[in-house]
């Protein structure tokens, strides 16, 4: 319990970093499966969503890597699946900022992709290594390293594949009620803000991304599945501006953007961009795009 | 005298060496000193202490030291007493010359004699007569064996046990009483202007050495190692302690550094839950408040302290580590008293009192107060409010002469809530923990003879992790709560002068509830790399634990005591149930202890023992863990020598080695349950303790700890360090007494810094929308070494009935912020150094009476 909470303490302690949602430069904000769940034999497509400029040169190139995560290695992957460019064991899948995949038939029952989680799900990694030319940013950062875990269907799995959630819209609060409306648009589309203000953010999956599924819980002897609901997190990233949170969902639904923030100020009359991706637990990714202008 | 107690003597027991030729005349005691009677010798009935003194050529002692050691307790007053004596010269070719002798100083525990016939009536005084009771300033322990003498020796007493003494012939006016004895700082003259003599008890104070305090000592204080002890009055004044005296702990050789100045206890490369902590002999889960601020045992009621860090006896196990035993004493008899104390941290007091003619009892409260001003100076972004009590109730009947019967009930809670609040919700955190325990001891003590029978059994409700928290929007629950139940039986049995048997059993049983919902991964290891938070699961269990060990062993020491040999041996058997999972497992642990008194400053020692200790709950937990992984085993090998060139200045060295096995590492294999027993562990390295005690008003200590720990975590993989490997530890405490009540202390500390494991790259997971860490080697990295002045002040105002202390301590008077961790930016690309805490003032009050 201790060394955790030294962890929170390490973790927790104030820095100077800029927050993950603010977009700089090139950066892969989301990657996409459609489908994001599906049976051996099944093809999807796979799409990246990035922001900043593309810089000149880069390559996309996609493997799907063949070595599951051990029990105790931090992060969601095999280290040895981000460090090497090629070996054996990572099977080259396409090339291109879209690829298509089809899903294998892996011999999950053997371990070969780990231990299912509590949902009953088997991920597939599969890995785009985007290198482009110039210098190495510190820590190996070029070439970047992006994963998406492709969720296997298994016929045990009671619950229905899952499907991508879809997001309705940037909404803001108005008054002191808490409700929400739609931001207002200039003539070239652009939601609307008042220069220098804190604007509190709110977004909503649309009815029915929400999904139910099974869940195992309860005692190893008597384990069970039970029913559960889809609890989706907003991440908000932008290029201007600081959001109070950079996640959103339940219980913390709002995020406030500050506009006026010292070191993020977003300059009047400029338009930025802003990008909201949505997530849930079973690897459904959706997002939008819009362009704020302070006035 | 004393209704129980009286003391007998065995003087000069040979001349052992003289300095020069021949010696015609040895040396003869002309002025004895009764020495002050340790509390104990009551329970132990009698006791010896060989002296090896040294006689200049007029006679005096030039220096006492112990050649045989009857505990602390007898040593201290045995020396004191002897420092006083006064001889005549020994005598070699006519001219006086200096001698060294040997000196048995023998304390003898004596029923109080029947009372006098009363047919006849007692002779009436010559003169009036003054009846008094000297007493110590402030908490007013009677002085015994203090010679009182009036004016020019008009009259002349010594007081007994309880202080009483009784003059002759002492007319109304003005006197001057004259105090002589060991029992006292420095020899008094108490000038007293209006003196009335009469039938009512007068009571007198002087400045004392005796106190009901508390000891550390800093390695076995039984016959096979020397008993090393550091004085409790002195220890509460170690700076950065805040007067807490198990605290001391921290300083002592081979007790590396807990980051953060938290209270971990890291010993001789074991992990902190490897080191076990008992008070009374009964197992307690933490000894420390949360993040080292104060002990969860007052030190108030603590007699003593031992701490073992490795080749102790097989009265203990279950540990891979070292132990640490707490003793408390029994409540005063002699008058009600307390104290009342209050800092920044916590808040504190005690009652004890005789309420009965054999039955006394103490009670004793402590709170937190830093949760009252803590918040005043976090932020929204990061808010921590740690609350803390700690409570003891003891009972002590006096049940015979032979029966002791304790009843003890303790325990304490901490509750910590920490906020940090940032965008990144990966690096924004809510904690909220609550710990506790509480134990309910009853101890029995039977003496027959010189055999002695302690039995204690105990029953406990603890909850030692239980939190809920909140970390990249994700809950994460962890519950576990227990009923201990244990028992410890001892006998102590003399045979002869040269051999006694221990035997004894050690029994431990808990009833776990466990719940959880956290990431797959479970709670940290160490050699972790990191802490994923991704593949939340839920697990619940019951988990059964009993664990028996019979143990035995014998004392030998044959060549006049000199040599100490103790072979002995353990039986632990582990009994357990893992929501229906069973295990027994019984382990042989053999072990062996030697002690070599070469000459009487100079001593070798030597033990050898296997140690095994039990999964801990979070292993066995099923999904997080694995409920078939075995005890792991550990062998230690120390090899030393104890010299004590002057009577009060005494160095100790030591070599040690430890050899782990079957230690429970993650598995490699994705399919396979997630821990083993696949780890192996080596740890080396040897220590250094140089102690002065009290010396013209200097008081201090240098430990030194060079050492290496290495684990390997599977076959085919290269050794790496331990998480907490240090490699110089240097600890210098000191501190001096200075005129009007004044003292001043200081500890400074260089240790090297912490392994940590380095970030060598990310990658970004896009499905859950995170970066991840790549890490290079396991604990390749060195955080910069920590160095540390801490500085205190204490001011006591001594008064006739009670005692008030302040005192300030600095904490990192330099402010120097030592590097404690690494923190890295969200994809990794930046680094910043996590500082370790700054210049910390804080500031006490304390009342006792």
């Amino acid at each position: 319990m201790r060394a955790l909470l030294a962890i929170l303490m390490l973790s927790a302690c104030g820095t100077d970093f800029d927050p993950p949602s603010l977009v700089t430069g090139f950066r892969v904000l989301a990657i996409q499966a459609e489908p994001p769940e599906l049976s051996p034999g099944q093809t999807t497509t796979l799409t990246i969503l990035r922001a900043g400029p593309l810089p000149n040169g880069a390559t996309f190139h996609w493997d799907w890597c063949q070595k599951a995560l051990v029990t105790g290695q931090s992060g969601t992957i095999n280290p040895d699946c981000v460090t090497n460019q090629t070996a054996d064991y990572l099977q080259p899948i396409g090339d291109g900022e879209q690829i298509q995949f089809t899903m294998p038939d892996v011999a999950y029952d053997k371990g070969q992709l780990g231990l299912p989680d509590a949902t009953l799900g088997l991920y597939l990694p599969l890995r785009v290594w985007i290198s482009y030319p110039g210098d190495p940013a510190p820590l190996n950062q070029n070439p970047l390293k992006a994963f998406y875990r492709l969720r296997l269907h298994i016929a045990q799995n009671p619950s229905k594949p899952n499907q991508n959630p879809a997001l309705s819209g940037i909404f803001q609060e108005v008054g002191p009620d808490g409700g929400m409306t739609d931001m207002q648009l200039d003539e070239n589309g652009a939601l609307v803000a008042k220069a220098g203000s804190k604007v509190t953010l709110r977004t909503y999956v649309t009815p029915g991304s929400d999904e139910p599924y099974f869940s195992l819980s309860g005692d190893p002897k008597s384990m069970m599945l039970m029913p559960q609901t889809e609890e989706p997190r907003f991440f908000w990233f932008a290029t201007a501006g600081k959001f109070s949170e950079d996640v959103t969902g339940e219980p913390k639904p709002d995020t406030v953007l500050d506009l006026g923030d010292s070191k993020h100020y977003a300059p009047t009359g400029q338009p930025f961009d802003i990008w909201v991706v949505v997530h849930e637990e079973r690897g459904g990714v959706g997002w939008l795009h819009a362009q704020i202008v302070a006035k | 005298m004393s209704r129980w107690a009286s003391l007998a003597l065995a003087l000069v027991a040979g001349v052992a060496h003289a300095q020069e030729a021949k010696l015609d005349t040895p040396p003869k005691l002309t002025h004895f000193v009764e020495a002050a009677i340790p509390a104990e010798l009551e329970l132990r009935g009698h006791a010896e202490v060989t002296l090896t003194i040294d006689i200049d050529d007029k006679g005096k002692p030039t220096a006492v030291t112990v050649a045989q050691s009857a505990g602390a307790a007898f040593d201290e007053p045995a020396v004191a007493a002897a420092k006083q004596f006064e001889f005549s010269p020994g005598v070699s070719a006519g001219k006086p010359v200096p001698v060294r002798i040997t000196y048995v100083y023998k304390f003898v525990f004596k029923a109080a004699p029947p009372p006098p016939p009363v047919e006849k009536p007692a002779p009436p005084p010559e003169g009036p007569v003054l009846h008094g009771v000297l007493k110590q300033k402030g908490d007013r322990v009677p002085l015994p064996g203090v010679v009182v003498i009036l004016d020019d020796g008009v009259a002349k007493d010594m007081t007994d046990n309880s202080g009483r003494f009784t003059l002759r012939g002492v007319e109304p006016g003005s006197h001057v009483l004259h105090l002589r004895g060991s029992a006292l700082v420095k020899p008094t003259d108490m000038k007293l202007k209006r003196l009335l003599p009469g039938p009512e008890e007068q009571s007198f104070y002087a400045d004392g050495v005796l106190r009901y305090e508390s000891r550390v000592r800093g390695q076995r204080p039984v016959e096979e190692t020397v008993a090393q002890t550091l004085s409790g009055d002195e220890l509460r004044r170690i700076p950065g302690t805040q007067g807490d005296l198990l605290k001391a702990v921290q300083n002592l050789p081979g007790v590396a550094r807990a980051p953060f100045g938290g209270g971990q206890i890291v010993v001789w490369g074991s992990s902190p839950q490897d080191t076990r902590t008992y008070v009374d002999g009964v197992y307690i889960p933490t000894l420390f408040h949360f993040g080292g601020l104060r002990s969860t045992v007052n030190s108030e009621i603590v007699s003593a302290l031992d701490f073992y860090p490795g080749g102790y006896g097989p009265d203990h196990g279950r540990g891979l580590g070292g132990v640490i035993e707490i003793e408390t004493r029994k409540p005063r008899d002699d008058g009600y008293h307390g104290f009342v104390q209050l800092d920044l941290i916590d808040a504190s007091a005690m009652f004890e009192a005789k309420i009965s003619k054999n039955v006394s009892i103490a009670l004793g409260l402590r709170r937190s107060t830093i949760d009252l001003w803590l918040p005043l100076f976090t932020t929204k972004d990061l808010q921590i409010n740690p609350a803390y009590y700690d409570y003891q109730a003891k009972i002590h009947w006096k049940a015979s002469p032979r029966d002791d019967v304790d009843l003890f009930a303790f325990g304490s809670d901490d509750q910590i809530k920490l906020l940090t609040s940032q965008p990144d919700p990966c690096l924004s955190a809510e904690f909220d923990t609550h710990n506790y325990y509480h134990r309910v001891l009853l101890r029995y003590q039977h003496r027959f003879g010189k055999t002695t029978l302690t039995i204690t059994p105990s029953f406990g409700y603890d909850q030692p992790f239980a939190f809920a928290a909140t970390r990249c929007n994700q809950p994460i629950t962890v519950d576990a709560y227990t009923w201990s139940y244990a028992i410890r039986a001892v006998v102590r049995a003399p045979i002869n002068d040269m051999i006694r048997i221990d035997g004894g059993l050690d029994f431990e049983g808990n009833k776990w509830t466990l719940s959880a919902t956290a990431p797959a991964s479970g709670m940290p290891r160490e050699g972790d790399t990191g802490f994923s938070m991704s593949s939340l699961i839920k697990s619940s269990a019951d988990v059964w634990e009993n664990f028996t060990a019979p143990y035995l062993s014998a004392v030998l020491t044959p060549l006049g005591k000199r040599l100490t040999i103790t072979p002995s041996l353990r039986l632990d058997s582990y009994a357990i149930d893992t929501a229906g999972i069973s295990h027994t497992y019984a382990e042989w642990e053999p072990r062996l202890a030697v002690r070599w008194q070469i000459k009487p400053w100079v001593a070798l020692k030597l033990a050898v023992g296997m140690y095994h200790q039990p999964p801990d709950l979070t292993a066995l937990f099923p999904k997080f863990g694995n409920p078939d992984v075995k005890p792991q085993e550990s062998v230690h090998y120390v090899l030393g020598a104890d010299f004590q060139p002057t009577p009060t200045l005494h160095i100790e060295v030591a070599g040690f080695y430890k050899d782990m096995r079957n230690m429970i590492v993650r598995t490699e294999d994705p399919a396979a349950p997630p821990l083993e027993n696949e780890g192996i562990g080596r740890v080396y390295g040897g220590e250094l303790l140089v102690k002065q005690e009290l010396w013209h008003n200097f008081y201090g200590w240098i430990s030194y700890t060079v050492s290496r720990a290495e684990r390997k975590d599977h076959p085919d993989q290269p050794w790496r360090l331990f998480q907490y490997d240090q490699t110089h530890i240097f600890t210098l405490v000191a501190s001096y007494k200075l005129p009007r009540g004044f003292q001043l202390g200081i500890r400074f500390r260089y240790v090297t810094g912490n392994p940590y494991t380095p970030v060598i790259g990310s990658y970004f997971d896009a499905g859950e929308g995170s970066y991840h860490r790549v890490s290079g080697d396991v604990y390749s990295g060195r955080l910069e070494d920590f160095h540390q002045l801490d500085v205190r002040l204490d001011k006591t105002w001594a008064f006739r009935l009670w005692r008030f202390s302040l005192y300030l301590d600095i904490q990192n008077i330099y402010n120097h912020r030592s590097e404690e961790g690494v923190t890295y930016n969200y994809n990794s690309t930046q680094t910043e150094k996590v500082g370790g805490l700054p210049i910390i003032p804080s500031i006490g009050l304390r009342g006792e009476f």
